[in-house]
């Protein structure tokens, strides 16, 4: 009888996941339109519900009531599956986030290369729903977005590895434990920048949302979609960023110390995610975007060996430290 | 080593260009306009302009008007900055059949014509933003042009297209209340330039996104028959309300901006200098406006004498100008109407060979065209 | 690229009648000149319009380096058409007209004068039907061009029919 409770406090968990990741993308939707709309000098969202809270989820039952739309020499299985593999990764990765010492819904050694393995599955789904939708402004958005997160998911997985030099563990609560005595933003900054600047070109966030250039592509890969398949899109965007953030606070502000009270320890932590949130979007309500060629240059030529460096002074810096603490 | 033979087949080789189709519905080309480029990878190697969606036969209808009946359709052509039609027009009509035009009425044309360039100028300024990929500064303009709007409603009774200023004057008089709103205007405008000018002019991605695109050489500006801000953004000073002065423009003290450069970066620089050389020219005709009538008496149906006339102005977005040939009857026997999108955007094609697509965009919001005014 | 300040150029027409008289001769190209409303008018044969643009352009004290616009219009017996050139450097403009029979429309094109002359020329051939000889690309501009009127043609008519519209296409 034991294997059974055990597999049903595991589905548990993994339901909590599950509901806490939509609940989360519907706040960050509310979130992101009252932000950008007060900075634009104009309100949000203001009649359905007090200030507009019930927007988003009257929102998501719109798009799910809309007619099923299949354009007519679409490749069936690419343009199908690509709204479902773009939630995949995003859902895998909450299984791992830990949000206190003990909230976690699986806790493996090394699960922070893991994350970083799984997150990119989600660049395969943004190629696949441009080559399905059989439009040319399709395919040009997905082969633009292609080339894009493969430049920066290097670097953004180099300026980790200051972290777990310093913090010795590739475990995502042992590199928060490790963080009692000072937060790595301050020794990390250079990484930290890296870090934030490749997550927001990992997000298709602007200043890099060439991806989805509106005025340019008319959407990008988005253009065939319709109805609940942009909707899962458009929620899938916002779990990542999320994620991204997440990891960031766990990272380099130090997750959820000094609180080691779970309920304190998960407030304080989801207080520091939606910090960095905010500023994502401050970022995204003032800036243009760079052309495709230009943050390739910056990409390759800027962040990448920013990010060498800051492994190789990390390294050395602590290798010296430890042995001055030897003698 | 490749030998000829070798050389000659790989010219002969079918190149695999994609045509990527811009089409009429687009949230970036200003208005209907239509362009289908061929493209190699994200080079743009040609295009090919297609227009006439917005034409209305307007220069066919004037055949069939009086004068006065089809003032109300020159509003329509650049709607953006209407009044600036209405007045090359009005003033074609007065130098044939020399009329002279009050004083008090030159003044109040010249504040609703600047106040219109205002107006036009802020949606440059949104539309760029657009295109270079931010959204913000396109609500921010559009609320400063409501209160410019709001002014020309109190003072010519519409928004977007008048049929204020006629032929001997304008039609009425301004309101009590409008010199108090206008110095407060006056007074908060500048201050709303400096944070537009914040958002874009330093910023290092504006910069790299505009700077060194779309250079446009003078001589080929000049070929190509560009005009107004433009022109002036590829180095030549050149304005007619200075060369050709009209209304009362040579009593006003104002500069004349231009561009070294000749790419998008030089041609915003340019209107938002011209904002502000615009706002020094109310603040000089509004300090005292000239008592007297607003409008000269006209015969109601007006008879032009036999003769032909091009008369041109500077109208928002370059020169406009008008060609009228008259048979000395009521109606006009010819009335070609010039207008400088028309010439801007045929020489869209000369200028896009080699650019990006993303950069495509941008050089077109920056030639800053209507289409009311191309296909008329 | 240095900015040229052009703001204070006023030109003096009446100076510039005897300069453009004499040149033309020397060309041998017939053109009668005179003054009207403070601008150049000249009237020009068909077949030197070419010559006469090439030299207003390249010569070294006129400089009419703008093409301003190119007007077609349609009388009883003739077409008429202006082409209007400023100067910037002197500040001079000429309207240059020229007339065409009735039964032999046609001209030659200055599209390797002025390049700026293109959709002028495309817009007077699909407005008025006058055959441009040697332009690159004549296409129909505004229109649509399945239709065989000209438009401003005084024998066009503009008449109001009501049409039926019936979709032709197939709804799946």
């Amino acid at each position: 009888m034991v294997w059974w409770l055990v597999f049903l406090w595991a589905l548990l968990k993994l339901v909590i996941a599950v509901g806490f990741v939509l609940v989360t993308a519907l706040i960050l939707i509310y979130m992101l339109r009252k932000v950008m709309g007060r900075m634009q000098y104009r309100m949000g969202p203001r009649h359905h519900g007090p200030h507009g809270v019930f927007q988003t989820m009257f929102d998501a039952v719109k798009l799910l009531g809309k007619e099923n739309i299949i354009p007519k020499d679409v490749d069936k299985w690419p343009y199908l599956w690509a709204p479902v593999i773009v939630f995949v990764p995003s859902l895998t990765i909450f299984a791992l986030l830990p949000f206190a010492e003990k909230i976690v819904a699986t806790n493996i050694e090394i699960s922070l290369f893991f994350v970083f393995a799984i997150m990119g599955i989600s660049t395969i789904s943004l190629i696949m729903a441009g080559w399905g939708s059989n439009n040319k402004y399709a395919l040009l958005g997905g082969l633009r977005s292609a080339a894009q997160m493969m430049s920066y998911e290097i670097p953004l997985i180099l300026s980790a590895i200051g972290v777990v030099i310093m913090a010795g563990s590739m475990n995502l609560v042992e590199i928060v434990r490790a963080q009692q005595n000072i937060y790595y933003i301050v020794p990390q900054a250079v990484a930290f920048f890296v870090f934030m600047t490749s997550a927001l070109a990992e997000l298709n966030h602007t200043p890099f949302d060439i991806p989805e250039a509106e005025s340019e592509i008319v959407a990008g890969f988005n253009i065939e979609y319709s109805g609940f398949r942009f909707a899962s899109f458009f929620l899938a965007e916002f779990v990542n960023l999320f994620i991204i953030c997440a990891l960031a606070t766990i990272l380099f502000l130090g997750g959820w110390l000094p609180f080691t009270n779970p309920v304190y320890g998960t407030l304080f932590f989801l207080f520091k995610t939606y910090i960095l949130i905010f500023v994502t979007m401050w970022i995204r309500s003032t800036f243009p975007r760079f052309r495709l060629d230009q943050f390739m240059n910056f990409g390759w030529k800027l962040l990448l060996p920013l990010s060498l460096v800051n492994i190789f002074v990390t390294g050395t810096v602590v290798l010296v430290v430890d042995n001055i603490r030897g003698l | 080593m490749l030998t000829e033979e070798f050389e000659k087949t790989v010219e002969d080789l079918p190149k695999d260009y994609m045509e990527v189709n811009f089409g009429p519905h687009h949230p970036s080309t200003h208005g209907v306009f239509r362009f289908i480029a061929r493209v190699d990878g994200e080079r743009i190697v040609g295009i090919d302009p297609v227009i006439g969606y917005l034409h209305r036969g307007v220069e066919k209808m004037a055949e069939r008007k009086t004068y006065i009946q089809f003032k109300p359709l020159v509003d329509r052509l650049d709607y953006t900055g209407a009044l600036l039609n209405e007045l090359c027009y009005c003033q074609a009509l007065e130098k044939m059949a020399e009329i002279e035009v009050p004083e008090r009425a030159q003044a109040i044309r010249v504040i609703s014509a600047e106040l219109n360039r205002i107006c036009a100028h802020l949606i440059f300024y949104g539309a760029i933003g657009l295109e270079a990929g931010a959204f913000t500064p396109f609500l921010f303009s559009f609320a400063e042009r409501e209160k410019a709007l709001q002014l020309l409603e109190m003072l010519a009774g519409g928004r977007l297209t008048f049929n204020y200023i006629t032929i001997g004057g304008v039609r009425k008089d301004i309101p009590n209340g409008f010199k108090s709103e206008l110095e407060k205007f006056l007074s908060i405008f500048p201050k709303r330039l400096k944070v537009f000018e914040d958002l874009f002019t330093g910023n290092e991605i504006f910069k790299s996104r505009t700077q060194g695109i779309g250079v446009i050489k003078m001589e080929d500006a000049f070929d190509w028959a560009m005009s107004g801000p433009t022109l002036r953004g590829s180095g030549a000073r050149f304005d007619i309300r200075k060369a050709e002065p009209y209304s009362g423009y040579e009593k006003y003290d104002f500069d004349i901006p231009a561009g070294e450069n000749g790419d998008v970066y030089d041609r915003y620089l340019v209107r938002m200098a011209e904002m502000r050389q615009s706002l020094r020219i109310i603040e000089q005709a509004a300090e005292d406006i000239p008592s007297g009538d607003i409008q000269v008496k006209v015969p109601k149906v007006l008879k032009l004498p036999e003769g032909e006339i091009y008369y041109r102005n500077e109208g928002t977005k370059g020169e406009i100008g008008f060609y009228i040939i008259s048979d000395g009857g009521k109606t006009p026997y010819r009335m070609k109407i010039r207008t400088p999108s028309f010439s801007h955007l045929s020489a869209l094609g000369f200028v896009l060979k080699g650019a990006y697509i993303a950069d495509a965009i941008v050089i077109l919001g920056s030639f800053d065209t209507v289409m009311g005014s191309v296909d008329r | 690229m240095e900015i040229i300040d052009y703001t204070n150029i006023r030109g003096d027409n009446q100076k510039v009648l005897g300069v453009i008289a004499e040149k033309t001769k020397k060309i041998g190209i017939i053109a009668k000149l005179e003054l009207v409303y403070d601008q150049i008018n000249a009237a020009a044969e068909a077949r030197d319009i070419v010559a006469f643009c090439m030299l207003l352009k390249e010569d070294k004290d006129l400089s009419f380096e703008y093409i301003r616009s190119i007007t077609g219009s349609d009388f009883e017996d003739r077409y008429e058409i202006v082409y209007s050139l400023y100067s910037f450097a002197n500040g001079w403009s000429v309207n240059i007209k020229v007339k065409i029979n009735h039964d032999r429309p046609e001209v030659d094109s200055i599209v390797g004068v002025y390049k700026g002359a293109n959709w002028f020329e495309r817009e007077i051939w699909e407005m008025l039907g006058i055959d441009i000889k040697g332009h690159p690309d004549l296409r129909p501009l505004l229109l649509v061009g399945d239709e065989d009127f000209h438009p401003l043609r005084k024998s066009f008519e503009i008449k109001w029919e009501e049409k039926e519209y019936i979709p032709t296409g197939k709804f799946e």
